[in-house]
Order: structure tokens, then sequence, then C-alpha cells
């Protein structure tokens, strides 16, 4: 296998979640390769939950729904498994304690400074990343494996499109 | 169980919160001490040191910790169904056996039945999911690493370069799509591809809404472009790969190819199409080549040429994804193959408005090709009639077979199928276009011959009375125009006159023109007066592979300042962006046609200003065609909106060519005007 067809099979998870008003939560993954191009996307239905779930979860209730029943339902579902998770939420982050694949969050302070400092920063295109604290150690397997990815890539830009996908079959009743 | 005391039931805690850090503590209670109490406060009562209790109702003190003061508790009286009467000696009657006192002893129910205990497990269903795959698409061969210096101007490789292979450009001019070096200043600009009006499934417009911007895809990441488009093409681009049925309509010099082969491109890497026919006229094979090679080199394209068996394997040929075609061996073959024709993903006319007669064998032949998108591109949409829009949309097939939709519809059309952009609305960078009318005045000998010539023809068609025709007409139009050109006899030309004087200046400044005219007679006859500034011939009777060299030969030699031209060969598809003067030595039927003539020279890349002289005979044939077209310039607006302005693509019609001469026939005593018969019905 060459060179270029083993970088071509090089695939990134874009995932991110939301909330929808009155349709509950809804989360999209979108498997690319190194250039963006998509491979495959799959959503979820909108989960609305219930006065005891609201009730019981209080404020944990969005990042246990968004962190460990969407994304790992998605991941789980996915048929073109990728290399890494990357998400623009940091409650998808916990992502990582239940799949054993590296997942990375965009980090909301994009400065070169306070990123390059902390123990689990990274770069991938033009953005910065995090890892999750509780594996730092993957931050050195994103960094080796995220060299395939153009360094002018936005890496912000796949999650816009996976947002307006969900809001498209949300609009669409999926 | 402690619950089981009585006095737990009488102190029931009622709040309006059950979370688990809101619970309070249940209240101890000792039935002993609350005995002693009781009785303590008995005695004093009968002592008269406190008041006398009711002996038939317990009140009970809020125990400290239901205290209903702050914390939302509060205290509730139960009636237990009995009045326990307790003795001084301190024993309870109600214990005592009979009915000697007159109390009963009840069974009191201490408990609700059926009050459950509150549990609740976390579940969360199955959460469902949508999905979508998308095509693996062709993989073609990777891009050679010299040509990733795309956008910065250039293929300085060791492979032939793009600067050599799109187009006769000078040195170092802009190319055709080239923009200079994005400003960082400027925000970054996307092209989303957005789902076509028609798809209605999820599936289809995810599959669109779901692609990464066009300059993500492009921009020298995974499919390398020689030159940065400008932001219309992207555009454009965006618009065909999301389209079934397109007519892309943009006014000549645009970059409709460019638009095109991108498109075309993106749609076979991600797995749309597998299959592409492209049908042009045959003069525009090798441009279609040579832009091929320049804007998507990976892609393999097989022109359809050769005797017929040779052509017959080229159509069936498996695996090859783009077959190039001329409109000519369109026809000849799919009758060959009308048993079992070659199906194809998509289908591109080139120049479409070939297909403007929808009962032509051309249009008919192209409209039974079996294939899934079908794609129309041509400059000039309408060249006589808005109607040759509804065969454009036949072959589009947006409306029935052999319907006539009314201009009303036809603009609705317009929005959804037709994209069009002009020069006024995109290219205001463009170098501007001065158009000069040159009127003249006949030579002598050429006046004389001239008007002979009319005097006779108008005889000859009035003798002719009701049995004369369009073409009888035209053949004297014709050969007054040729006139005009110059005097058979003794060669005398005012155009030719004009024509030196102006190319004396031009060969002197550098500048190179191109000329345009109806005859190859007059090109040759031009060819020999002009030998002075050894010019170059370009029409129908140069043997094809004899084309390109002439071109390459035009822009390059410094001697050579002037490409003589038909318009019939040279009108359409060429790129001499590097000429700055356009003659038109006579003129067309059709100011379309003028046009795409003069876009040759008036394109993208053109870096000077573009100076258009059309010569008008004074008092001839010329001047009244000139006033005729001049005074037909809104239907084509009309159909295809506003910001036209431009285009003018009506020729004249029956009438309007016999309106050109003042014909009678005799009728009685008199004489009454000629006009053209009504067409069979």
């Amino acid at each position: 296998m060459s060179a270029t067809e083993k970088k071509d099979q090089f695939r990134l998870g874009f995932l991110t979640a939301m909330e929808v008003p009155d349709q509950g939560f809804v989360g999209g993954l979108l498997i690319t390769n190194r250039h963006g191009r998509p491979l495959e996307f799959q959503c979820t239905a909108p989960l609305k939950p219930n006065r005891t779930q609201e009730i019981l979860y209080g404020l944990t209730l969005g990042p246990y729904v968004m962190g460990e029943v969407i994304a790992r339902t998605l991941v789980e579902k996915v048929g073109v498994k990728p290399h890494l998770i990357l998400t623009e939420r940091s409650e998808i982050l916990e992502l990582r304690n239940h799949v054993a694949m590296p997942v990375g969050c965009l980090d909301a302070d994009q400065s070169e400074k306070v990123a390059s400092e902390t123990e689990s920063g990274f770069k991938i295109g033009r953005q910065w990343f995090r890892v999750h604290s509780g594996h730092t150690s993957d931050r050195g397997e994103l960094e080796t494996q995220t060299t395939q990815v153009p360094k002018d890539a936005d890496m912000r830009e796949p999650f816009e499109r996976v947002r307006e996908a969900l809001l498209e079959t949300v609009k669409n009743g999926k | 169980m402690s619950d089981s005391s009585p006095a737990t039931q009488k102190n029931l805690l009622v709040g309006d919160s059950t979370t688990p850090s809101e619970v309070i503590p249940r209240p101890h209670f000792d039935p002993q001490q609350f005995a002693r109490q009781f009785v303590n406060e008995q005695l004093a009562a009968e002592a008269g040191t406190g008041p006398r209790p009711d002996p038939s109702v317990i009140e009970t003190a809020p125990h400290p910790a239901t205290d209903v003061s702050g914390n939302g508790v509060e205290c509730v009286d139960v009636d237990l169904g009995f009045r326990p009467q307790i003795h001084i000696a301190g024993f309870n009657s109600a214990l005592q056996r009979g009915t000697s006192n007159g109390v009963q002893v009840m069974t009191v129910p201490l408990f609700s039945k059926g009050q459950p205990t509150t549990k609740w497990t976390p579940y969360w269903g199955k959460v469902p999911t949508f999905g979508l795959t998308f095509p693996e698409g062709f993989e073609f061969l990777a891009p050679k690493p010299e040509k990733s210096a795309a956008g910065s101007g250039g293929g300085e490789g060791n492979g032939p370069s793009a600067a050599d292979l799109i187009d006769l450009l000078p040195p170092g001019a802009l190319q055709e799509g080239q923009v200079p070096a994005p400003d960082p200043a400027v925000p970054e600009r996307r092209t989303k591809v957005k789902p076509p009006k028609d798809a209605v499934s999820i599936e289809d417009r995810l599959f669109y809404l779901l692609q990464p911007p066009l300059e993500t895809w492009l921009k020298g990441q995974e499919l390398i472009m020689p030159f940065e488009p400008f932001p219309y093409q992207y555009e454009g681009i965006a618009w065909l790969f999301a389209q079934q049925a397109a007519l892309l309509a943009d006014e000549m010099g645009l970059g409709k190819t460019m638009q095109t082969i991108t498109a075309m491109r993106l749609l076979l890497r991600a797995g749309q199409v597998n299959r592409i026919l492209l049908v042009c006229p045959k003069p525009l094979i090798p441009n279609w080549q040579r832009e091929f090679k320049a804007w998507a080199e990976e892609l393999p394209i097989v022109t359809i040429e050769g005797d017929s068996n040779h052509r017959k394997l080229q159509w069936t040929m498996p695996g090859v994804p783009i077959l190039l075609a001329n409109y000519e061996v369109l026809g000849r073959d799919f009758d060959m193959l009308a048993d079992d024709p070659p199906k194809f993903d998509l289908l591109i006319l080139d120049e479409a408005q070939r297909i403007k007669n929808r009962g032509s064998r051309t249009a008919v032949t192209a409209r039974s090709i079996p294939r899934k998108r079908s794609w129309a591109l041509t400059g000039t949409p309408i060249e006589n009639r808005p109607e040759e829009m509804a065969s454009l949309y036949e072959f589009m097939e947006v409306i029935p077979e052999s319907t006539c939709p009314d201009l009303r519809q036809l603009q609705k059309l317009s929005k959804s199928y037709v994209l069009r952009r002009t020069k006024d609305l995109v290219m205001k960078d463009l170098p501007p276009r001065f158009d000069r009318d040159e009127i003249l005045e006949l030579g002598p000998a050429q006046k004389m011959a001239y008007d002979m010539a009319e005097k006779d023809g108008i005889v000859q068609l009035n003798s002719m009375g009701d049995s004369i025709s369009v073409q009888h007409v035209f053949e004297l139009v014709l050969r007054l125009k040729q006139i005009t050109n110059y005097e058979p006899v003794t060669g005398e030309s005012a155009k030719l006159e004009r024509l030196e004087a102006d190319m004396e200046e031009i060969a002197a400044s550098g500048g190179k023109a191109i000329l345009f005219s109806q005859w190859t007679k007059t090109i040759g006859f031009l060819e020999e007066k002009l030998a002075r500034f050894n010019p170059l011939v370009y029409h129908g009777g140069i043997p094809p592979k004899k084309r390109e060299p002439i071109l390459a030969e035009f822009k390059n030699a410094n001697d050579r300042p002037l490409l003589m031209m038909s318009y019939a060969t040279g009108a359409v598809g060429l790129n001499l962006q590097f000429a700055g003067y356009v003659f038109l030595f006579d003129r067309w039927w059709n100011p379309a046609v003028e046009d795409q003539a003069i876009n040759r020279a008036h394109r993208i890349g053109q870096k000077t200003q573009v100076i258009v002289t059309k010569f008008i005979s004074k008092d001839t044939i010329e001047e009244r065609i000139d006033r005729v077209l001049s005074e037909k310039r809104k239907i084509f607006a009309a159909v295809l909106g506003d910001g036209d302005n431009t285009n003018i693509s009506l020729s004249l019609n029956a009438s309007e060519i016999f309106g050109l001469f003042d014909l009678k026939a005799r009728h009685g005593k008199g004489t009454r005007s000629i006009a053209p018969l009504p067409p069979p019905v």
C-alpha cells in the first residue's frame, strides 16, 4: 500500500450535539477524510428527557445526554470508524471514558500561548484542541496522527456542516 | 419498625420538594415522655396552676424539628379515631377489657395501603439514529507535486505548465480564472453547495449540505486547481454540482468551460457520476481537450473519432469517465447504436443553441440519449425567438415533450434552471470595451457597382411578384454586402483603406488585432492586399490540425499582428485575450454571433481595453440591417432577466428581410407591397 493510500484512509470524526427548542437534544457525527470530504454521517432523532429525568439529573442533564447517551450511540452506530473524534462541546469530551479512541475538544480559548502551555493542548489544522484530563496520553497520539491534516485546514468548518445537517433533519422530522 | 408508632402518623410532614437534598429528618417521638408530660399538665390544671386541657383532645406541641417556621414544613392534625384516656394512676383505660366506660376497641388503619416507595433507575431507551454513507467516487492519479503551487500563478514544474496549456496568453498575463493572491485582511470566503430546489428526500439534501465549501475542496487540498477561480465561478461550480438539469448561460468569456470541467471533476470525485458525454461543435474539440488538460489533468478523456468501427468501440469502452464528441458524430453514431445506446450519468451540450430547433435531427438525437443529468452550455440561449428556450428545456427534461411554455412560464423556469451572469454584473474589473461604428462612404467604383446591383436586383424581384421567396431576397442582400466589402472588378474597398490605416498604427505599437468576415473569399482578398502585415488566416478551409499552430503563432510571433477569421469558425470557443483590437469587416445577421466573435478578445485575462471597430457602408444595405437589429434589443432581457443589456440575440426574420427593400408587385393599374408567404399550416 502506498503512502498516499494510507494517508487517504485516515479518517476524522466531527461530533457535536445541540439542544433544539421544544424538540430536545440531537447529535451528529460526520466522518471525513483528511481533507474534510464526507464519508459517512450519523445523527440521532431528537431526544427529549422527561420531567423526572430533568429533576433527577438537574444541571448534569445536558452533559450526560450529549456526552454519554448521544455521543456513545453515534460512535457505536457509525460504520466507517474514525481514527479520532473531535468535538466542539466540552460536555462530549466525557465520551473518552467510554470509547477506545482519542477524543479532542476544540479549545474555547484559541490562544496559542495558553493552549500550548497546557498538558492537554494540541493543534490540528489552524485550531487548538485539548484532550480529556484523564487521558493526557492521547495528546501524543493525536499529534502524530493529525500531521496528515493540512496545516491550513479550518477545523471549525465541519462542525458547521454537522449543525446545519442536524437542523435540516429536525426540520424534516427525521 | 419505628414507623408503626401512631405518633408518626400524627406528625405527617408535607413539603414541596422531594429531592434527596431537601429531605427533613424524621422527628423523634418518645411515648413515655409524652405520657409524663400529659399527666403533669393534668395535675397542674387540677391544682389550678395551669390551663385545664380537654381530655378528649391531645394537642401536640410542635416538635422542634418539625417547626413550620422557616423551612416550609407544617404540622397537621390527624384524627386518630379514638380518645385515649390516661388515668392518673398511669394506665390507659383503652387497654382495659370490657366496656364498662363505653370505650370500644377498634382497629385503626395506621398506614394507607399501597403507598409504594419511589424508586427510579436511570434508563434511557434506545436512541433512534439516521445515517448516510457517501459514495466512494473516482480516485485518480495524484496530482504532480510541482503543481501544488496552485493559486500562486503558476506551474513552474518539470511537466508542461498550466500557462502553456490553458490558452494563448502572453507571458505573465493574467490567465483565465486567475485572480491575484488573496488579501489576508479580507474574510475567508466559503462557497457552499446548496441542495437544489427539487431535492426532496432528506438523503439528497444532506448529501449536498455536508459537502465541504468549494474553496476548501479545491484550494490546494484534494483537487489541485491551476488558478484560483473568481467568486462567481465558485458559485457557478456549486450550482452546477447540485443540478440535475442546468443551463449555464454565462456571457461569453466568463469561464463556462472551466466551471463545467470543475463541476464534472467534483461529481466524479463525489461518486455522483461515473460516465459523462460532452458534445460540442467540431472546431471546439481541441479547445476542450486543452482546457481539460489545464483544469483537470487527472481526468481521462476519450475523443470519439476515427472510422465507424473504431468509434463504436470507443462508445462502448468501459472505464472511461468522459467521452468527448462533436454534434455530427453524435447524429451519425446514435443511429448506428440505436438498438443498444450507451447510457450516461451526465450529458453536456456545449454551444447548446445547436438544438434550438426542436425537430432537428441533432435535437432529437440529444434528447434520445439515456442520461441522468442534462446540462446545456451557451452564451446565447436565445438567438431568434424565446421559444428556442423551450427546446433547451425539453432537452433538460423539465417540461413535457412538445409543450410550448409562454413567456411567464419561461421566466419561471429560468429562475430554477438557468444561471446567467454578464460581464457587467461580475467582471467589474475587466478592461472596458469600446465599440465604434465606422460609417464609410463607398468609393466611386464601389458605389456604381452597388447601385447597379441593387437596382437590377429589385427590378428582378419585383418582376417575380408573389413567387418571390426569402431566399431570393437573401441572395440580393448577400450580393450587395459583398460589394460593400470590395468591388470585385477594380478591387476598390473603402473598408480596406480604413483597415490599412488602422493596421499601420496597431503594427507599429506592437498590438494585435483580429478581423472577422462572413466570407472566406473576402479574407482571401484581404490576405493579398494586407500582405505587408503578414496576416494569419483561420477559417473552415484550414485543416483542423493546422489551426492550433496558427493560433500559437499569432500569440507568439511579434511580426504577425493580424489574424483574419470567419465568423463560423473563429467566433466560438477561442481564447485570444492578448488581442486588443477587433474588426468586424462585415456584419453578421445576428448580434449574438458578433458578440461571440468580439469576446474572443474581450474576456477574462484581457489586460487592456478592447477596441471594436464595426465597418458599416453608408447608404447601403448594411446601414438598414444595423437599424433593424438595433431596434430589437428587449426580448433577450425579458426572458433571462434584468442586467442583460449586452446581448441582443435576435436576427432578422423573413418580414424584416423583405422590409430591407421596397418591393412592389403590379396590382391592376398600380402596385402593392410584396410580403413573405405565411408559413404552411
